[in-house]
């Protein structure tokens, strides 16, 4: 009998909680994984400490160490909550660091000053979908290109590493390199892009979805511009890019569902990633060791040998097993193979 | 070591909670209200798998002793030092039985 389970369950040191304080938002992107923006039963701000609180005490048990991000909807729309769970935030050991993803349009000179109290905070990052203000605002909203390059200049200015993701869809897959010509010009610190899910908001988008070999195009795109470029960080650790490169610890990563990673929702709801809405817990009244320990769904997709399709022969399976999420809204079988990879 | 009366009742601790992946030869216990947790061998499991049941330590024993075709001394020295070592960490306790008279242990 030891104790070294959680080493096993998770190799990494790092524990990563994506905290969604909000679902209210002043933006509705089209491919926005929410679908509803009410916030019905948004938790108070004693309810939110609560909760930081057993985060510590849990990464404190596991030895751990904790990266938040601290999202909505949009975090700023409940700035009054914002800053002083920040703030709590800030002052607990087990916490390494946190940023913050937000659209950026509620930022301002006298927000961003405030900001810059919190030593933890490590990065800001905000969303575009193309180098181009049409297109972006096709999807995320008329004048949010603008405001979006407004805001990263401001953080810039006040020194802020800031990161931009965009949501890779049919609508943008011609986009990566003006893009990234564009955040270079900005002096953006790092850029990253996720598939689109069509779920929330964007079930309906069932066209923008990539192919398999679009995706496979795309990704080797990325990794070509990210092995040359040295003005930005191109952060590759998704899954599928270990295809690209499976002996580059750096390139690709295992879905974090059930291996290093929780998701709580306005309402304390727990996910187990953000993109794969199946309620296992709720932080408010369950501990995180029991939605760990105890999660039927967390188990089977932990456990390698219930990935079906191409992902069960796949000799990849240790550093990618696919996208559950993606499995989950395309197929409604989480544990069925990613229906995007091209291997 | 703790003496184990082979009449006792074993029961799991409150939040203790069993999981093993057997295609991966996996066993663990956890605590869900402390967050300790521990990795198991298959024997140690089975153990607790069967403490879980309910069933008797001499039940328990000579099932052990049936299933692993252990030699009958060193399972009953391995069994005794499987149950201490559970009573200690506070994954199991003991059951109050039904037959027990006062002033016995």
């Amino acid at each position: 009998m030891n104790k070294s389970i959680l080493n096993e369950l998770n190799t990494e040191n790092e524990f990563y909680f994506q905290w969604h304080i909000t679902e209210k938002c002043n933006q509705r992107c089209k491919h926005c994984y929410h679908s509803n923006y009410t916030s019905t039963n948004e938790l108070t701000l004693s309810e939110l400490i609560l909760i930081a609180n057993k985060i510590d005490s849990t990464l404190r048990k596991w030895n751990k160490d904790g990266t938040l991000s601290i999202t909505g909807g949009e975090p700023f729309m409940v700035i009054d909550k914002l800053f002083p769970l920040l703030q709590h935030i800030n002052s607990l050991e087990t916490i390494n660091h946190f940023d913050l993803l937000t659209n950026g349009s509620l930022l301002d000179e006298a927000t961003i000053s405030k900001l810059k109290e919190f030593k933890k905070l490590r990065r800001i990052q905000l969303s575009m979908e193309g180098g181009n203000q049409k297109l972006n605002d096709q999807i995320r909203g008329n004048g949010s290109f603008e405001k979006t390059l407004s805001t990263i200049r401001l953080l810039k200015e006040n020194g802020f590493q800031v990161a931009v993701m965009m949501t890779l869809s049919h609508m943008n897959k011609n986009e990566i390199e003006p893009l990234l010509e564009l955040l270079k010009k900005e002096r953006v610190d790092t850029f990253s892009a996720e598939r689109f899910i069509p779920e929330g908001a964007g079930a309906d988008l069932k066209d923008e979805f990539l192919t398999a070999d679009e995706v496979r195009e795309v990704f080797q795109k990325i990794y070509c511009v990210a092995m040359k470029e040295d003005k930005i960080r191109i952060l590759l650790y998704r899954p599928l890019f270990a295809l690209l490169n499976g002996n580059d610890p750096t390139v690709g990563a295992l879905c974090s569902a059930g291996n290093n990673a929780l998701t709580i929702m306005h309402d304390g709801t727990i996910y187990p990633c953000r993109r794969l809405p199946i309620p296992i817990g709720n932080a408010l009244t369950d501990s995180f060791y029991k939605v760990w320990y105890t999660s039927e769904f967390l188990w089977n997709v932990r456990n390698l040998k219930n990935i079906k399709g191409k992902c069960a022969d796949c000799d990849l399976i240790p550093v990618c097993r696919g996208c559950r999420a993606m499995a989950y809204a395309l197929t409604g079988d989480y544990l069925a193979e990613d229906p995007q990879c091209w291997k | 070591m703790l003496e184990i009366n082979l009449n006792d009742i074993f029961v799991l601790a409150e939040d203790i909670f069993l999981q093993k992946i057997d295609e991966l030869e996996k066993y663990w216990v956890f605590n869900i209200d402390t967050g300790e947790h521990y990795t198991l061998n298959e024997t140690s499991y089975w153990i607790l798998e069967q403490i879980a049941e309910n069933s008797p330590a001499k039940d328990i024993l000579e099932n052990f002793l049936n299933s692993f075709e252990v030699d009958e001394n060193r399972g009953e020295v391995d069994f005794g030092e499987i149950i201490t070592g559970f009573l200690k960490e506070g994954i199991i306790n003991r059951a109050e039985r039904p037959d027990k008279k006062e002033g016995e242990k």
